[in-house]
Formats: structure tokens, sequence, C-alpha cells
């Protein structure tokens, strides 16, 4: 059975999402993660309105698949295809969009993308003064409190 | 008639060393003991009475007559049981021989037992036994002729008595304080034994029985007409003030009581009408019950239908967060399918190929979303119908609801509005009603009452019954009056008492009067004794004429002359002491008379000791000169 929820694809797209809001700094793929968590969850950590991908029963299963994407090559994919480029850190690498992906973001027109970047800016406003770590903490380990 | 006579008197003791025996023996017909004060003399006198039935203690007579001193009063408080020998005199019990009818009896009793009920040792010849107090006066009695368990009136109207020696005694025993007491020796102080007394004296007179006044069952029947009537009279009195209190209930209802057929037809109309309101109460409650019953499950039905369509609301939801997600990741999947299929390497610039079965999987995916999305807003449409259904389906319950709840306020006002006042005004109404008829029926039982009561009233009238009126001093025969003034009268004659110039026996105060005046009063101190005790002689005297009379022939005086003083150098002509114990000392006849009294050895010279039967017991009070005293071994102080 092909997977359509939580596929490469969407969760990629998601990514490039994030990376089109910070288009002028590059994010470590942990950061990355957990910025799109809070951004579809962020009703549970009290910093948006509604969660985008409903309320979840068990954010707990939730985190543990999304500790589990990174893993995934969500964000190969994103440089196979041109939209992301990976950028050197002085804590390792990290990922930027490029004007191909740009444009695609640019393309998209569906109502759950407008949305997607709505809750990502305000959870990029929210987190600017924390760390990486703290962002990470703050998404993962936070999250098992709930 | 039975005749009885003492023999002798004696006291029995030990002082712990030897025993101790006082005897004194008496003529046949008359004895006299003289002696100064404190010598014995008084104490041979009540030894005698207590030998005779009387009990331990005081008389209430005695009571009344005593004047002793507080000291005197303190000691008999303090030795109840030992009234009759002073303290410290070491004898403990009587005996006394008497004589009756020819036969000898002895009799002891101890006196200083503190048991209450002192017995008797009764010795007859050989034979001898122990004897209650109650069977020694039934002896007495039956021995000198007398019927025991007679039965004496008591009262005017007729309570009785049963005759008792011990109080038939008082005719023939006079104490000193007797004697002297300025009422009739005749008669006791206490009001309320006189009649006894008198019946007593009757009897002794030759009466037979009383039963003619034998007034019991007349008192009772009176005492019980007198309760009932009280009863009655009381009740008649509660039953119209009860009747008064439900007539003036019945007219603050505003009821005619007289109307009995309009009312009991109101009464049947009203109770017609209660039904029918309350058959409609009843059925009116009823379908408020069903009402309920619709309300509940219509209010089930919509919260059930409220549940369903949150549930609705919430897949609802899900359904649009599906659709926006698939729809975002359809777009993305479309505008990825146009970008360029040749890219460069962001490392090296070299261009990169993307593998056909890449291509081909993004397709699959691609489609399956757009399949997925399909699907979904398929479900979302059946879904947005279901809402709109269940959304009539409760628009359609809260306006079953509404009816309902309007239905049963219309029933619930109707309920409370008129039915239920309705109802409430019939039933007060047929409970007045009713209260009236219970009330009517009430009254005619209390008017029945009232006349069985009136019936009773006349039954039980305290007037009908007829109660003894017994009036003993009008049963004794003039004769007797007639011979007790004669006797008396030679008596004071013999005596030369001066003056003499009318004697009359008084029947009321039923006393002797001497020259208009009652003896036993005004004539002088000491004269009273002097008379008192010639009144008893000459009752002693008269008692002998009289047939049938149950005296016993026994007279005992004590200290009749003790106040009785003459002036100094009295001539042995006009000695009135001297004339009385020469008078006395010659009319026992075939009796027996004991005279105590504190004599001087000059007048007791006029007892001619010489006549057989006849003898003067001297105590001297000193020593080795004659006898000193009653007891031996006791000396005064």
């Amino acid at each position: 059975m092909i997977q359509i929820f939580n596929s490469t694809l969407e969760v990629s797209t998601r990514l490039l999402l994030q990376l089109y809001v910070h288009a002028q700094e590059p994010l470590e793929k942990e950061t990355l993660l957990s910025l799109d968590f809070l951004t579809i969850y962020g009703k549970h950590y009290q910093i948006l309105q509604d969660n985008l991908n409903g309320d979840s029963p068990s954010i707990k299963a939730e985190i543990q698949q999304k500790r589990a994407d990174i893993k995934k090559l969500y964000l190969s994919e994103l440089v196979k295809n041109g939209f992301a480029k990976v950028v050197n850190l002085p804590t390792g690498y990290g990922y930027q969009i490029t004007s191909s992906g740009v444009l695609f973001c640019q393309s998209l027109s569906s109502d759950y993308m407008h949305d997607y970047l709505s809750n990502a800016q305000i959870v990029s406003e929210k987190v600017r003064s924390l760390s990486t770590s703290d962002i990470q903490k703050v998404a993962f380990e936070l999250g098992d409190n709930l | 008639m039975s005749t009885m006579w003492l023999e002798k008197l004696v006291a029995y003791g030990h002082n712990g060393k030897t025993p101790l025996v006082s005897t004194v023996s008496f003529a046949r017909h008359f004895t006299m003991i003289e002696g100064p004060s404190d010598s014995g003399k008084s104490l041979i006198y009540k030894s005698i009475d207590y030998l005779l039935g009387k009990k331990l203690g005081k008389t209430k007579e005695e009571k009344m007559l005593e004047n002793g001193t507080a000291e005197e009063k303190s000691s008999a408080k303090d030795n109840p049981f030992s009234p009759l020998f002073p303290n410290g005199t070491c004898y403990d019990s009587l005996e006394l021989t008497l004589n009756l009818d020819g036969d000898s009896f002895t009799l002891t009793r101890p006196f200083n037992s503190k048991k209450t009920n002192v017995e008797f040792l009764l010795v007859a010849g050989e034979k001898e036994g122990h004897y209650s107090l109650k069977e020694i006066d039934s002896l007495l009695l039956r021995r000198l002729g007398m019927e025991t368990g007679l039965q004496i009136p008591k009262s005017k109207a007729g309570k009785m008595q049963a005759l008792t020696w011990r109080s038939a005694k008082r005719y023939f025993l006079f104490s000193q304080g007797i004697i002297a007491n300025e009422n009739s020796i005749l008669l006791p102080l206490q009001n309320t034994e006189k009649t006894a007394s008198l019946s007593i004296l009757l009897y002794l007179l030759g009466r037979k029985d009383f039963n003619e006044f034998n007034g019991e069952e007349a008192i009772k029947k009176h005492t019980r007409a007198v309760e009932v009537q009280a009863y009655l009279s009381g009740k008649v009195v509660s039953t119209a003030k009860e009747k008064e209190d439900l007539e003036a209930k019945l007219k603050a209802n505003g009821l005619d009581p007289e109307d009995l057929g309009k009312l009991n037809a109101t009464l049947q109309g009203m109770q017609d009408s209660l039904n029918e309101i309350t058959d409609e109460f009843n059925s009116s409650i009823d379908t408020l019950q069903k009402i309920n019953e619709d309300l509940a499950n219509l209010e089930d039905s919509k919260t059930q239908e409220e549940i369903n369509l949150v549930g609705y609301k919430k897949l609802k939801t899900q359904f649009d967060e599906d659709i926006e997600r698939l729809g975002f990741i359809v777009n993305a999947g479309d505008v990825l399918a146009q970008a360029p299929t040749v890219r460069k390497c962001s490392f090296c610039g070299s261009e990169i190929h993307s593998p056909a079965g890449d291509a081909k999987d993004q397709q699959q995916r691609i489609e399956s979303a757009q399949a997925e999305l399909d699907k979904t807003l398929l479900q979302s449409n059946t879904l947005v119908l279901e809402i709109n259904s269940a959304t009539e389906r409760l628009s359609k319950y809260d306006s079953d609801i509404e009816k309902k709840n309007l239905e049963k306020d219309s029933i619930t006002d109707r309920l409370n509005k008129k039915l239920q006042p309705a109802k409430s005004d019939f039933e007060f109404k047929i409970s007045q009603i009713q209260s009236y008829l219970d009330l009517k029926s009430q009254i005619g039982a209390i008017e029945r009452q009232t006349k069985d009561i009136d019936a009773d009233k006349k039954v039980y009238n305290p007037d009908d019954v007829k109660l003894v009126d017994y009036q003993p001093k009008g049963l004794f025969s003039k004769q007797f009056f007639e011979d007790l003034e004669q006797i008396f009268l030679s008596l004071l004659k013999e005596m030369k008492y001066q003056p003499l110039e009318s004697c009359h026996f008084n029947p009321y105060s039923f006393n002797m009067e001497l020259n208009g005046v009652d003896i036993s009063k005004s004539h002088g101190e000491g004269y009273a004794g002097l008379l008192n005790a010639t009144l008893a002689l000459a009752l002693y005297k008269a008692s002998k004429k009289v047939d049938g009379a149950h005296f016993p022939g026994l007279l005992i005086l004590d200290s009749p002359l003790k106040s009785l003083s003459l002036p100094e150098g009295t001539e042995k002509e006009n000695d009135l002491r001297l004339h009385f114990y020469q008078t006395i000392s010659k009319e026992a006849g075939d009796g027996q008379i004991i005279l105590l009294d504190n004599a001087r050895e000059a007048e007791s010279l006029g007892v001619d000791e010489t006549v057989d039967g006849v003898e003067v017991i001297r105590f001297t009070q000193k020593q080795d000169n004659g006898r000193y005293g009653f007891l031996e071994g006791v000396r005064k102080n």
C-alpha cells in the first residue's frame, strides 16, 4: 500500500516551506524537523490556535515518529531536486533554500500551504530568541511531558 | 350475774443476787391500801390495769390528762416499754390471781420486754397456756358471761365496732386521773369514743344487742349514693358543656341543625360532583405522566442525536483537514512534475538525471493522493448530508419538546388553577357537612345520656337512704337514772356530806348534778374526786339492781381523795374523808372494792377490819415499821 500522509513528498515539501520561511539562514536537519513539528502541532505547545494536521489523539506517538524521520532522506531529496543546498556551519552543516526551491514554493497554491506558511512564520517569531538546541528540546523533550 | 374478784397481785424480779417477789393479797370484799405518796399505791392500780389487758404505753385519755414534767415525758419516751415501774426497780413481770365465779386463775404478764405482742401465761388449775392480748380479752368476756365479737355502735350513724373487755373495764377501774378530772367519769374525754363507751355501758346494764342500730349498710348505701350523685352531677355539667360547645360549632359553620334531609341531599350532590372532578383530575394526572414520559424519551433521543452530531462534526473537521493536506500533497506533486527533470549538482554543477523508476514511483504517489482526496471528498460530502439530516432531526426534537411542554403547562395549569381548587372546595364542604352530621349524632347521644343521668339521679338519691339515728343516752331507762340518783344521795348522806339540797342525774351531760351543779365542777378543790368516786360507787351498787347486767361486781378506785384537804382541827364528826372511807368499806356487798388512797391512819380507822372480807394494808415508808411499800427492796429515792 502506498503511504500518502507523511510520505517523502509531503514531509520534504513542508521542510522546503520551512527553508522558504527561513530563506536567509541555513538550518540544521534536527532544527528543521523541530520547527516543522511545532508548526503542525503548535496548539499542543500553546503557540498556535489549531493543529494544522488535526488534533492527534497520541502526540507521543507522533514525537516518536518525528525522531525516526530524522534518519530519513527528506532533505537529500530536496537537494537532489535542486530545491535546497548544503551549507557548511561551524557546528557541522545545514540546509538553505535555492532559487529553484523558492520558485517551487511560489508555484504551490493550496490552502494548506498558505496555512503552513502562516503558522511557520508565527513559530519562527516565537522561537527567534532560542538556540537550535533549545528549539529541539522544546519540540521533543517537553513534548514528552504533554 | 357472773362475778370477778382479785385474790392476789405479785410482782417478780431479780436484783442480780436474789429473786425479788412482792405480793399484795386482796380481801374478798373490801381492801383499802393506804400509804404516803410514792409508796406504790398507784403502781398497784397500774399493775392490775395492765394484767387485765391494758396495752403498754399511755392511752389517749391518759395523755390528755397528763400534766407531767418535761423530764417525765422524756423518760417515758425513752422507755416506751416500761411505763409501769420506775427505772432500776429490777422487776420484770406481774402476776394476778383472780377469781371468776369461784374458779381461780393466775395471769402472768412480763412488762419489760421489747416485744410488741406480749403474751400472757394463764394458769387455771393444773392447766396453763400462752395467750395473746386479744385472746385474754375474749376469755375474760366469755368467763364474765359477755358476748365475744358483739358489734356495738360507735357513731350516731350506726358505725359498729367489736365489744372488748379492755374498753369495758373503764366502768370498774377508775384511775386517779379519771377520778380527779372535771368531766363525767362515765364518759371518755375523747368525743370520738363517747358513743362507743355509752354503748358499752348500755350493754353492761343489760342490753342484749344493737342490731337495730347497725347503720353500716345504710352508711355504705348513703356513701355510695352521695358518690354517685356527685359523679352524676359532674357528668350532667360536663355533658351540658359539651352539648353547648357542639351547638356553637354548628352555628359558626352556618348550618341549620334541623334540616337533615336537605343536608343529606346536598351532601350526595357534592359527593357526585367531587367524584367527577376526581375522575378528571386523575385523568389529567395520567396524561401528565404520559407527557412526561414522552418528554423524557424526546430528550434522550435529542441528546443522542446531539452526541452523534458532535461526532459527525468532528469527523467532518478531520475530513476537511485531510482534504487540505491531500490537496497540498497533490498540488506539490503536480508542481514537482512540471519542474525540470534535469538538475545540476549543488556541489559540482554537473547534470543529475533522475532514474525512470523514481518518476514513475512519484507519479503513482500523486495518483494515490488524488484518489484518496477524491474518496475523502466524497465521504465528506456524504457526511455533510448526514449532518444536515441530524440537524433537522434535532430541530424536530426541539419542536416536539416545545409542543409537549406547552401541553404539559396547559394541563398543569388546569390542574392547579381549576381542578385542584374545585376538588379541595368540595372536600372541605363535604367534610363540613359530615362533621355536622357527626356532631348531630353526638348531640343525640348526649341528650339520651342526660335523660339516663336524670333517671339515675333519682335512683341514687342519698335522701332516700334512711340512716340510723343512734342516740345512746336516750336508751338508758329512767328507772336506772332514778336508782342512781337515790343511791348517790343516800351514800352522800351516809358520808354526812353537806349541803344536800338536790340531786339529779343529767342525761345530757351524763353526770350527776348536786345542788344544781355538775359534781365534777365547782364543788371546791378535791371535792370532785370524792363526788366522782361516790358516783362510781353508786354505779357499782345500782348495777346490782339491774336484771341481766354484766357488771362483774368489782370496783377499783385509785386515790379519789388525794386532793381533798380538810381544815386543820376538823372534828371527827365532820371529817368527810373518814366518813367516805367508812361508807365505802361497807358497800362492797357480795362484790369487791379495792381502794387505794393516801389516807392518814386515823382516817383509815374508820374501816372496820374486824368484818370478814375487809382489810386495810398500810404502807409506812419507814424501815422496820410495818410494810415500807408495794415493792420489796425498793425504797423512795
